[in-house]
């Protein structure tokens, strides 16, 4: 049995000063339904993505607050897994779908970020690592020891880094609801200021609002985008019980099942939405999903085997890192402009890949035309 | 951080003290948290020691790189409020 994707929308990513959480949970649903040609009364179920509401707004009950946008209070839960929470709440939503428990839902992705100082916000989202955060760790410093391991193994260079970067922004461009529509070189990348060596600021994603929705089904629909593989696992909360710092084992055990279910070998994948909150991250994401050979990212980017005229083309959407990264919203982005693009026409197969923390959680989906 | 976490984190602080370990992996943040940025740059390290390995930052203005030979010190993490355990724990600082 497979899911179809019925409906989708994302709202604009940004600072939004003048939408409030509920506007852009109630915006990316509403129009969700309405592009599924649906009633919202259809909607037997809502999953709600979401890290950190109760830190950063003080919403402590936010599966009641979403239910509270339709008319008939359907049953809703809350799914947080640091930010892979959209791909989680996808993936929970699935499960209830393929257990018969409904026939069509709704997967609502949303954070409101940029109402708290930069030093509340880093310390919020400081809770998806462990004990690290009290010995002097942050993100960044975490991604910096995993950039510094690549670079030593690999040789990997600051130049190809930096190309991720110059090709997210790139691709979001040509998307309307990224939060940057700038364009960088490498120089302007290289030359950003250090935040944790090596990575810089412009190596990192930024912090944003928004919400995606996506409406599934296990009803047919014709013409209708279709999940049809997916993967989920797990590895420790922090790096020093890893065995190797240049790779994510979750990420390829999640591949791995998601690859193995759908009968899709990776180098049929035309489009993937990875998860790269630093550059790092998406060099290491597209070599642990067998989209390019382990240690040969770096090159394959600069070289722009990762774009529109290469062999995939990954983060048509900007990424998070030029679309924007509002947390809870991001697995579900990712979900919601890959149907799109599937819709399109622009490819067949599509890949998706959500990562929480460190690498601690990663969830992968494959959507078929 | 209230009293009883800071106990139950730093319980093990004991065992490696003096213990000697490799460096493994290293970077140097120039942004921190607000309760450490008087202290940037600082190191951030992990430790290969015997079988394990531990996460820590580099001792004050102490620079680092893949390979050196280090030992855990009881060192001051940051400054905290009156009302809160004195923020110490366990750094690194070449042998």
């Amino acid at each position: 049995m497979h899911i179809h994707i019925l409906g989708t929308h994302t709202t604009h990513f940004g600072e939004l000063w003048n939408q409030s959480l509920s506007d852009l949970g109630r915006e990316a649903i509403t129009r969700a339904v309405t592009n599924s040609n649906l009633d919202p009364t259809d909607i037997e179920a809502v999953f709600v993505a979401n890290k950190a509401a109760a830190s950063f707004e003080g919403q402590h009950h936010l599966n009641a607050l979403v239910s509270d946008f339709f008319p008939h209070h359907p049953p809703a839960i809350r799914v947080e897994a640091a930010c892979a929470s959209g791909g989680m709440a996808v993936l929970t939503a699935e499960y209830a779908l393929l257990a018969g428990q409904y026939r069509t839902v709704l997967v609502v992705g949303l954070e409101k970020m940029t109402d708290t100082s930069s030093e509340e916000t880093t310390h919020i989202l400081s809770g998806a690592a462990h004990l690290e955060k009290e010995y002097g760790s942050t993100f960044p410093a975490l991604y910096g020891l995993l950039a510094s391991a690549h670079m030593r193994e690999y040789g990997t260079t600051r130049e190809q880094l930096s190309s991720v970067a110059v090709k997210n922004h790139s691709h979001a461009l040509h998307n309307p609801a990224a939060q940057f529509h700038k364009a960088f070189t490498l120089e302007q990348v290289s030359g950003s200021q250090l935040v944790a060596d090596p990575l810089r600021l412009l190596d990192c994603s930024p912090i944003s609002d928004g919400a995606a929705a996506v409406v599934l089904s296990t009803k047919s629909t014709k013409g209708a985008p279709r999940i049809t593989g997916w993967g989920h696992a797990q590895d420790s909360l922090d790096l020093a019980s890893r065995s190797s710092l240049t790779c994510f084992s979750a990420t390829q055990a999640a591949a791995q099942q998601a690859y193995k279910q759908s009968c899709i070998k990776p180098k049929q994948v035309e489009l993937a939405e990875v998860h790269d909150c630093f550059t790092i991250a998406e060099l290491l994401a597209v070599e642990d999903l067998g989209l390019i050979e382990k240690g040969k990212s770096g090159a394959a980017t600069l070289a722009q085997h990762t774009t529109h005229s290469g062999v995939v083309v990954v983060n048509p959407s900007g990424g998070l890192k030029a679309c924007g990264h509002p947390v809870g919203a991001t697995g579900v982005k990712q979900i919601a402009f890959l149907a799109e693009q599937l819709k399109t026409g622009a490819a067949k197969v599509a890949l998706a890949h959500n990562v929480g923390g460190c690498g601690a959680t990663a969830v992968v989906h494959i959507l078929e035309k | 951080m209230r009293s009883p976490m800071y106990k139950r984190y730093n319980q093990h602080w004991a065992q490696l003290l003096q213990k000697t370990g490799v460096v493994t992996a290293v970077t140097t943040v120039r942004v921190a948290a607000p309760e450490l940025s008087h202290l940037t740059p600082y190191s951030y390290l992990i430790v290969k020691t015997g079988d394990s390995q531990i996460e820590c930052m580099g001792a004050a203005q102490e620079t680092f790189v893949i390979g050196d030979l280090v030992r855990f010190v009881l060192r001051k993490m940051g400054e905290t409020p009156d009302s809160e355990p004195l923020a110490y724990g366990v750094k690194a600082t070449k042998v």
